[in-house]
């Protein structure tokens, strides 16, 4: 069984996802089709629900094995997953705010779930990806970057969301909706990597307009830890552990 | 007898402008400055011109520490690397930019400077880098206040105004001498004594972009904190203008300090 689930970019696919997970306890796969490169809805999800079996681009064959939840980027044309879609039993969730008229969700869709109020943006949106290749990041800069992107430094920006090795070993997921208050930031439940660069996937989504781009990656690349002191820092919060295992 | 007291100005033009204004408004009668002429803005040779036309007494920042002396920051300096990354680029501007006058006269401010029983520093009677926050423990802040022998200390670098009261102070101290039982303890009771941190003119970090500084009545020992609007993009434009990052700007604009300071209070800067 498919649950395909679409929706405007910041509507709550992934939280919608989330709470039907927590119940069901069958066997529940995931898959968002263009999203390898830098999966952190997938990522997200896993580490709230480890046994999530989690799907990759070119095992769409095994879709059927599990209950799936199939997240489909607001970015993708609906046409084109289709045939994908026919390939299976599937089942077609809407989720749409009471503020946007959208015909084509509604006339896709088998259900329909309000959605999280979205700002309508006035401009085209656009999206910039950054994919790290076992980057580590230092908290207090991320912290800082993460801010100033959220309140428009590097241009509008309606959404975005991030995972972030680092330097104590702990990934960190970042979400951000404009005109939501809260700005969710916190460790995701992963193991700490500490030794040497992760060989993990991490990266960040940006959507919104006049995105400064270039800015954006060189302030990204101005929070990475040198790789020469990577080892220090990882010594450092080794030892640190160490102590509090034995405190305990 | 109204004086002014005012810090960080950090190359803003403009602000600087508007506070002497509205000092000349308040009818001070004699100005201090707490240092930090440079840095991160795009003024500091007219800025220091400006305090030194003035003949304002003016206490060494550290900024005009390092403009003189070289970078040799401790960790406080740099609460991240991202913050370590855009304080080096602005020094490296700042530096290309002093004239070899302004560097003298940077050099020659003295840490501290003393009138009557009150006492100006930049950061702390420790250090030009030391920061004296307001949740730092009473015992060290008073100590610090002790140090300068005075019962006012008036201090910036935090770019954050507050007043602290430290009243019925009561020092104890024991000294153990090997071979001796007995530890002599010698207690007595400090007078009532005040850190004032006047804020930031040129960058400031309470959320607004407005200048701060402080009138203070030697009298009354009234304390009025000032916070003072101006043509802050006059400024932004002026950062854009002469090549310096553009997110000093966006900061600025939003009285965000144009990179982050650090925030622990239990820090004792190793500078």
């Amino acid at each position: 069984m498919i649950i395909a689930v679409a929706s405007p970019t910041g509507a709550g696919k992934t939280h919608w996802i989330h709470q039907q997970i927590t119940q069901t306890n069958k066997p529940v796969g995931y898959f968002s089709p263009q999203t390898d490169s830098v999966p952190i809805d997938a990522i997200y999800l896993q580490s709230e629900y480890p046994q999530l079996k989690l799907y990759r681009a070119g095992e769409e064959a095994a879709l059927n094995n599990t209950i799936t939840y199939l997240e489909i980027p607001w970015y993708l044309d609906l046409a084109g997953i289709e045939p994908l879609l026919q390939t299976f039993n599937s089942h077609r969730v809407a989720i749409i705010p009471d503020d946007t008229d959208s015909t084509e969700l509604k006339t896709w869709a088998d259900e329909i779930i309000p959605g999280d109020c979205i700002t309508k943006p006035t401009t085209a949106l656009q999206i910039h990806r950054g994919v790290l290749t076992g980057e580590i990041l230092d908290f207090d800069s991320l912290a800082t970057f993460w801010l100033e992107l959220t309140q428009g430094a590097y241009g509008k920006v309606v959404r975005a969301k991030g995972i972030f090795d680092l330097v104590d070993g702990q990934i960190y997921y970042g979400d951000f909706r404009f005109g939501k208050s809260e700005l969710e930031f916190k460790p995701l439940n992963l193991p700490r990597w500490l030794n040497g660069k992760p060989d993990r996937k991490s990266g960040f989504e940006i959507v919104g307009s006049n995105l400064d781009q270039a800015e954006i990656a060189q302030t990204v690349r101005d929070c990475c830890v040198p790789e020469s002191a990577i080892n220090y820092y990882q010594q450092q919060v080794k030892e640190s552990l160490a102590t509090e295992l034995e405190v305990v | 007898m109204k004086i002014a007291v005012m810090s960080c100005i950090h190359g803003n033009y403009a602000a600087l402008d508007a506070v002497l204004l509205d000092i000349d408004r308040q009818k001070a009668e004699k100005i201090y400055c707490l240092g930090d002429l440079v840095g991160y803005g795009p003024y500091p040779n007219a800025v220091v011109e400006q305090i030194r036309s003035l003949d304002i007494p003016t206490v060494q920042g550290c900024w005009d520490e390092d403009i003189v002396e070289g970078l040799n920051a401790c960790d406080c300096s740099y609460p991240s690397l991202l913050a370590e990354k855009r304080g080096k680029i602005a020094h490296e501007w700042t530096n290309k930019q002093v004239n070899p006058e302004v560097r003298e006269y940077l050099a020659q401010l003295p840490h501290t400077y003393k009138e009557d029983n009150l006492c100006f520093v930049h950061g702390s009677p420790n250090s030009n880098h030391e920061y004296l926050l307001p949740e730092m423990d009473a015992f060290t802040a008073l100590e610090r206040v002790l140090s300068s022998d005075a019962d006012l200390l008036f201090c910036g670098h935090t770019h954050v105004p507050y007043v602290r009261t430290l009243d019925s102070g009561q020092l104890q101290v024991k000294v153990h001498q090997p071979n001796q039982n007995k530890q002599p303890t010698v207690s007595f009771n400090t007078p009532l004594k005040r850190i004032i941190n006047v804020g930031s003119v040129g960058e400031p970090r309470h959320g607004r972009p407005n200048a701060t500084y402080v009138i203070y009545d030697t009298e009354t020992q009234a304390v009025n904190l000032q916070e003072v609007e101006y043509d802050y993009q006059t400024t932004c434009a002026a950062i854009l203008d002469a090549g310096l990052p553009p997110i000093f700007a966006w900061r600025l604009a939003r009285g965000l300090e144009f990179a982050e300071k650090a925030d622990d209070p239990t820090h004792v800067c190793e500078r």
